[in-house]
C-alpha cells in the first residue's frame, strides 16, 4: 500500500468532487441561459446541511445515519484502488476491487429506498433497485474490457501493451454511454425524480446525513470520471521520459475529469427524463455496446 | 437529434438573461406602479383615498379632537386608486418597489390633523385644512356672500341639514304668504 | 329561441315562466321537483354545457333560497338560467348528479354554504370548508357575519373512501406539499405497483371565502380588485368576467378604445399563462431546460405587461366602465416591438422543444381523456379541444373587441397530455396574432365612462375565455353599492372533476404531467368550494374498474 499516494487520492477526492459537481451545474446553467450558482456551490451546500439538526424517521432510524456514512467510505475506498494525478496507485491489482466497489455503491441508496416506510422512499427505491440491476452490468463489462486491453489490473500508468485503435474506442464510447446511464441525472434521474416522486428514496435524509450522501455521491461519480484517463494514455505517443509523463498525467486526468462533466452537463440540459420503459431500452443497447467491446477486446489480447 | 442541436444553439446563442442583483438591476418602464406616499403639506385629511382603498392599508381613526391617517404598506396592494380620488394630489405613486425592510415601522407612515368643532352641536366633524381648502377652492363663489353665509361652513352635516331645512320651510312659509 | 322551445314542447306543464334577461340570456323558472329531468334533458340530450350553479339566501327578505343552474350552448351563444325556489323549512332539493355527473361538487358546495341537501347525492362529503367547521353553521346565510368565528370541532377526519377489502394497494399520497403541484390540493393514489388504479381527493386548503367578503365588505368599485386576486395567473381574466356581469346588468357599453385595450390585456395574460403552464409541464417530465427558456420567453411578456399597466401581474385595469390607463403611442410601438421579438423567440423555442424525442415520449398516449367523457363532464378550454370539442367563449360569446378580430381556435382530437400541450402552444401564437391587430387599429375615444345607475336586484351572468377555460361570473345587484351575489366559476374547477376519469391506469410517473396537463389553478377553484373529484366518479364507474394497460 503506497501510503503517500493513498493521502493524495483521497484529499484530491474529497476536495475536488463537489468542485465538479458545482462545475456540472454552471454547464448546465449555461446552457440554460443562466448565469447559474458558483462553482463552489455544492460545498456551501454540504457545509450548511451540516450545521442542521439531526432528524431520524420512527422506525429503523438509525439506518438513515448508516447508509451515507457508508456511501462515503465505499466511494473513497474506490480512490484507493486507482491513480489519479500520480503514476502510481496505492494498491496492486486495484481494478477488480473498483469495479465491485463501484456496483455495491450503487445499491446502497436502493437498500436505503426499500427499508425506508416512506410510500416515496418505497417506490424510488424500487425503481432504483431495477435501474441499479440493468446498469451495473454496462459498468462491468466496459471496465473489463479495458482492464483486458490495458493487459494488468493495476491502475497505473506506465504503458503497458496497448492495443490503441477500435477495441480501445468502443470501450470508451461503451464505458461514456454507461456514465451517463448511472450517473443519476437527467435523463436518467427517475428514481430521484424532485417532482414526480419528492426525492425518492433521498426523501429520509436531511441534515448531516444528506451532507454525507451528497459527498459520498460525488466522491463516487468522481471516481467514475477518473477513469477515461487510462483509456486517453494510449493515444499519447510513446518515447516520453518520466519526468513528461508525470505531467502528463496530472492534465490528462483534469481532461478526462472535465470531458466527463461535460458530457453529463450536456445530456442533462439538452433531454427531458426517461420513464422506466425508455430508460431500460437504453441500458440494453448500452450492455450490448460494452459486450461488444468485451468481447473484441477478449479477442485482439487472447488470454491474459 | 435535430431539436437536440436546435435547443443547444438557443442556449449558447441567446445569451445571459439573469443578472447579479443587486448589483445589476434591470430598467424599469415608465408608469411602474410601486410605493404611494402621502405628502404631509398638501394633505387635508379629507379621508377620500381611506374609502377608496381595497384592502384597507389606508385607515383613519377620529379621537379627541384628532384626526390620524395611517398608511400600512405591508398591505397596499399598489394599485393607485388612492392617486385617482385624492382632491388635492397629495398622495402620489411612485416607481419604488423595494420595500423590504427588518422594521415594521419602517413600512408606516401615519399623518394627523386637528378637528374641528361644530359651531352648532360641539361634535368634531371634519379637519380644519379640509374647511380651508374648501374656503380657498371656493373663493371666487363666496367672496359675494357675506359672513353669515360663510359661517355655515362650520357646522356639521347634521346641523347644517337642520339649519337649511329651517331656511327653506321659512322661504316656503314666505312664498305662500304672497 | 330554439332550446327554448324544445325544452317547452318536451315539459309543457312544468315550467313556470320564461323571461328574457338579456338578448341570447334566458331565465326559466321551474319547480325544484323538476331539477333532474330537465337538466338531464337540457344538457344530455340538448347538448348543453354545464356552466354553474349557485344558491342564494333570500330568506330574510322573501322567504325562500333560489337554486340555479346554468347550462351554456355553444354553438348557438345562447345561456339558459334554471332557477327554482327552495322554501324557508323544506330546505332541499332532488339532487341532478345522477344524470349529469358534473353538477357534483357544485351541488356539495351548496349544500355546505348555504344548507340545502341534494337529496339523492351520490357523495355529500365537505368540499371546500375545513373537516372542523361545525355542521349546521352555514357561511353563505345572510345572518351568517363574514367575522363570526364558529367553535372548532376538534378531532375531524376526511371520510375517504376505503379500498375494497380483500386486495392489496399502496396509498401514496400526493399533496398537500409536493413539489410538481403549486398550489395545496391532496390527491389520494391507490396504487398498484407502480399503476393508479383510484384517486380520491380532497381540496379546501386553499379556501378564503372571497364571495362572503365581496357580498359584505366591498362595493362595486373594489370587487374587480378583489376579483383579479382569486389566482395571480388568470387575474385579469377574472376582473373582466365581474365587470362583463356587471355592465350587463347596468345595460351600459364600455367606449370602444376601453374594449380594445380589454382585449389586449386579455391576450397577453394568455400568452403568460400558457408559457408558465409549458414551462412547468416541461419541469414536471424533467426537461429543466424547456422550464428556464419558456420562462425567459414569458420574462418578456411580462415586461410587456407592466409597460402598459405599470405592474407585471395583477394589472388593476380592468375596472366597470372602462379601462384605467391608456396606451400612448410610444408606448404602443414599443409594445408592438416587444411582441414581435416575443413571436420570434417563441417560434424559434417552440420548433426546437415540441419535437423534442424525449420530451414528445412523456407527453404522448397519457392521460387520455375520450371525447364522451369530456362531455360528460363538460370540461373547459384546452383540455376539451384536445379532445375534439370545439369551444371557445370568445368566438362563440362575443365580447368586447373579439366580433371585429381574426383568430382561430385550434382543436386536436387525440384528448392526451401531448394533443393539449399542442392546444396552448398555438393559442400562444394566436394571442399574438390578437394583440398585433388590436393595437394596430385602436380606435380613439375616452378610455372610462362612469356607471352611473345599477338597478338593485339584477341577475347577470359574465363569461370570459380564459387561458384555462370559460371564466363564469353570476352576480345578483343589490343596493348600497354592491352586489347582493356573487359567484365565481373558474374554469379548472369543471376541469378538475374529470381529473379521476385522466388518471387511471397510469403510472405514478405520469400522475404529475396528467394532473398538471389540466393547467390545475387550485385558487380559482376555490374561493368557495370543496373540490372532491375521485370519489363521485367512483360511483359512476364501478369501484371495481381496475383498468389494465
Amino acid at each position: 500500500m503506497n501510503f503517500p499516494v493513498l493521502a493524495i487520492n483521497i484529499l484530491l477526492a474529497i476536495l475536488m468532487a463537489p468542485i465538479f459537481d458545482g462545475l456540472r451545474r454552471k454547464i448546465t446553467a449555461r446552457l440554460q441561459n443562466r448565469i447559474g450558482p458558483p462553482i463552489t456551490q455544492t460545498w456551501y451546500d454540504i457545509l450548511k446541511l451540516l450545521r442542521k439538526e439531526i432528524i431520524l424517521p420512527e422506525n429503523g432510524g438509525f439506518l438513515v445515519l448508516v447508509f451515507p456514512v457508508l456511501t462515503l467510505i465505499l466511494s473513497l475506498t474506490m480512490f484507493a484502488s486507482i491513480s489519479t494525478i500520480t503514476v502510481q496507485s496505492p494498491m496492486e491489482r486495484g481494478g477488480i476491487i473498483f469495479i465491485e466497489l463501484a456496483v455495491l455503491s450503487a445499491f446502497v441508496l436502493a437498500i436505503a429506498g426499500s427499508t425506508s416506510r416512506n410510500p416515496y422512499g418505497m417506490v424510488g427505491g424500487s425503481r432504483e433497485v431495477i435501474l441499479a440491476t440493468l446498469v451495473e452490468p454496462s459498468i462491468i463489462v466496459s471496465l473489463t474490457a479495458l482492464i483486458l486491453l490495458k493487459g494488468s489490473t493495476t491502475f497505473d500508468d506506465i504503458s503497458r501493451s496497448y492495443s490503441a485503435g477500435i477495441p480501445l474506442l468502443i470501450a470508451v464510447v461503451a464505458y461514456l454511454l454507461s456514465l451517463l446511464a448511472e450517473s443519476g441525472k437527467i435523463p436518467f434521474d427517475l428514481a430521484e425524480a424532485e417532482s414526480e416522486l419528492s426525492g425518492g428514496p433521498l426523501i429520509e435524509f436531511s441534515g448531516p446525513p444528506l451532507a454525507f450522501l451528497k459527498l459520498g455521491q460525488s466522491v463516487r461519480n468522481l471516481a467514475l470520471y477518473s477513469i477515461p484517463k487510462f483509456f486517453m494514455i494510449a493515444f499519447i505517443p510513446l518515447g516520453l521520459t518520466e519526468q513528461h509523463h508525470s505531467i502528463t498525467v496530472v492534465i490528462l486526468y483534469f481532461a478526462s475529469l472535465f470531458l466527463c462533466t461535460i458530457v453529463i452537463s450536456l445530456a442533462e440540459s439538452l433531454n427531458a427524463r426517461y420513464r422506466l420503459s425508455e430508460a431500460s431500452k437504453f441500458y440494453v443497447m448500452v450492455l450490448v455496446l460494452s459486450s461488444i467491446a468485451l468481447i473484441l477486446s477478449v479477442l485482439t489480447k487472447g488470454t491474459s | 437529434m435535430k431539436n437536440i442541436l436546435r435547443l443547444l444553439k438557443i442556449g449558447i446563442a441567446r445569451g445571459r438573461v439573469t443578472y447579479r442583483y443587486p448589483k445589476d438591476r434591470t430598467p424599469v418602464p415608465e408608469g411602474l406602479r410601486g410605493r404611494p406616499e402621502l405628502n404631509f403639506d398638501v394633505c387635508i385629511g379629507c379621508g377620500a383615498c381611506v374609502k377608496a382603498c381595497p384592502p384597507n392599508a389606508l385607515v383613519m381613526d377620529d379621537h379627541e379632537g384628532t384626526r390620524t391617517i395611517k398608511l400600512f404598506y405591508g398591505q397596499c396592494i399598489m394599485c393607485g386608486t388612492c392617486e385617482e380620488v385624492c382632491p388635492v394630489d397629495a398622495i402620489r405613486v411612485f416607481e419604488e418597489f423595494e420595500l423590504a425592510s427588518l422594521n415594521r415601522e419602517d413600512l408606516e407612515e401615519v399623518l394627523q390633523f386637528a378637528l374641528v368643532k361644530c359651531k352648532s352641536c360641539g361634535n368634531y366633524f371634519t379637519t380644519k385644512r379640509v374647511l380651508e381648502n374648501t374656503l380657498s377652492a371656493y373663493s371666487e363663489l363666496v367672496s359675494g356672500y357675506g359672513e353669515e353665509f360663510i359661517e355655515k361652513i362650520f357646522l356639521c352635516p347634521d346641523c347644517r341639514r337642520k339649519d337649511w331645512s329651517e331656511v327653506l320651510a321659512e322661504v316656503y312659509r314666505g312664498a305662500r304668504h304672497e | 329561441m330554439d332550446i327554448i322551445t324544445k325544452i317547452r314542447s318536451k315539459f309543457p306543464d312544468n315550467i313556470i315562466k320564461v323571461t328574457e334577461l338579456r338578448e341570447k340570456t334566458q331565465l326559466m323558472e321551474i319547480k325544484k321537483a323538476d331539477f333532474p329531468q330537465i337538466l338531464d334533458y337540457a344538457h344530455n340530450s340538448l347538448g348543453g354545457h354545464f356552466m354553474t350553479m349557485t344558491g342564494t339566501d333570500y330568506i330574510e327578505s322573501l322567504d325562500h333560497f333560489i337554486i340555479d343552474y346554468i347550462l351554456g350552448w355553444y354553438e348557438e351563444g345562447v345561456l339558459v338560467v334554471f332557477r327554482a325556489r327552495i322554501r324557508k323549512g323544506d330546505e332541499n332539493f332532488p339532487s341532478a348528479t345522477p344524470y349529469v355527473p358534473c353538477a357534483d361538487w357544485y351541488e356539495r358546495e351548496v349544500k355546505e354554504s348555504l344548507g340545502l341537501s341534494p337529496i339523492g347525492h351520490p357523495n355529500p362529503r365537505k368540499l371546500l370548508l375545513s373537516d372542523e367547521w361545525p355542521e349546521d353553521i352555514y357561511p353563505l346565510r345572510k345572518n351568517y357575519k363574514h367575522d363570526a368565528r364558529p367553535p372548532y370541532k376538534a378531532e375531524a377526519r376526511y371520510p375517504f373512501e376505503a379500498p375494497e377489502n380483500g386486495k392489496m394497494f399502496n396509498i401514496i399520497p400526493f399533496g398537500p406539499y409536493h413539489f410538481a403541484i403549486h398550489e395545496p390540493i391532496y390527491f389520494r393514489f391507490l396504487t398498484n405497483g407502480e399503476r393508479i388504479v383510484n384517486t380520491d381527493l380532497r381540496a379546501g386548503f386553499n379556501y378564503r371565502g372571497l364571495e362572503k367578503i365581496a357580498e359584505t365588505r366591498l362595493t362595486y368599485e373594489t370587487i374587480p380588485f378583489m376579483a383579479e386576486r382569486v389566482c395571480g395567473i388568470c387575474g385579469s381574466v377574472h376582473a373582466e368576467a365581474y365587470t362583463q356581469a356587471l355592465e350587463k346588468a347596468a345595460n351600459f357599453e364600455a367606449p370602444e378604445r376601453a374594449k380594445w385595450i380589454r382585449t389586449v390585456m386579455l391576450e397577453i395574460e394568455r400568452i403568460h399563462s400558457h408559457l408558465l403552464w409549458l414551462g412547468v409541464a416541461s419541469h414536471m417530465v424533467g426537461f429543466d431546460s424547456g422550464l428556464m427558456q419558456f420562462w425567459r420567453v414569458r420574462d418578456k411578456d411580462m415586461f410587456l405587461a407592466e409597460l402598459l399597466t405599470g405592474n407585471r401581474k395583477l394589472y388593476g385595469m380592468i375596472v366597470p366602465g372602462g379601462v384605467r390607463r391608456d396606451i400612448r403611442d410610444d408606448k404602443k410601438e414599443k409594445a408592438l416591438k416587444l411582441v414581435s421579438e416575443i413571436h420570434e423567440e417563441y417560434e424559434e423555442l417552440l420548433k426546437a422543444t415540441l419535437n423534442l424525442g424525449t420530451l414528445k415520449k412523456r407527453l404522448k398516449d397519457v392521460g387520455c381523456l375520450r371525447k364522451e367523457d369530456a362531455k360528460k363532464y363538460s370540461v373547459m378550454g384546452p383540455v376539451a379541444r384536445a379532445s375534439g370539442i370545439s369551444i371557445d367563449s370568445r368566438r362563440d360569446y362575443p365580447y368586447e373587441a373579439y366580433p371585429h378580430l381574426d383568430f382561430e381556435s385550434p382543436v386536436e382530437s387525440e384528448g392526451d397530455v401531448l394533443a393539449r400541450t399542442i392546444v396552448r402552444a398555438h393559442d400562444v401564437l394566436q394571442s399574438i396574432k390578437i394583440i398585433e391587430q388590436a393595437l394596430e387599429s385602436l380606435p380613439d375615444g375616452p378610455v372610462h365612462t362612469p356607471l352611473d345607475y345599477i338597478p338593485p336586484g339584477v341577475t347577470s351572468v359574465g363569461l370570459v375565455e380564459g387561458p384555462r377555460g370559460t371564466d363564469v361570473h353570476y352576480i345578483i345587484t343589490g343596493k348600497e353599492d354592491t352586489v347582493y351575489r356573487w359567484r365565481v366559476r373558474a374554469p379548472t374547477y369543471a376541469n378538475l372533476q374529470a381529473t379521476p376519469l385522466m388518471l387511471e391506469g397510469y403510472t405514478l410517473a405520469d400522475a404529475s404531467i396528467i394532473i398538471g396537463s389540466i393547467d390545475p389553478c387550485i385558487s380559482c377553484a376555490e374561493r368557495v368550494l370543496v373540490v372532491d373529484a375521485n370519489s363521485g366518479k367512483e360511483r359512476i364507474l364501478s369501484s371495481k374498474d381496475l383498468l389494465k394497460r
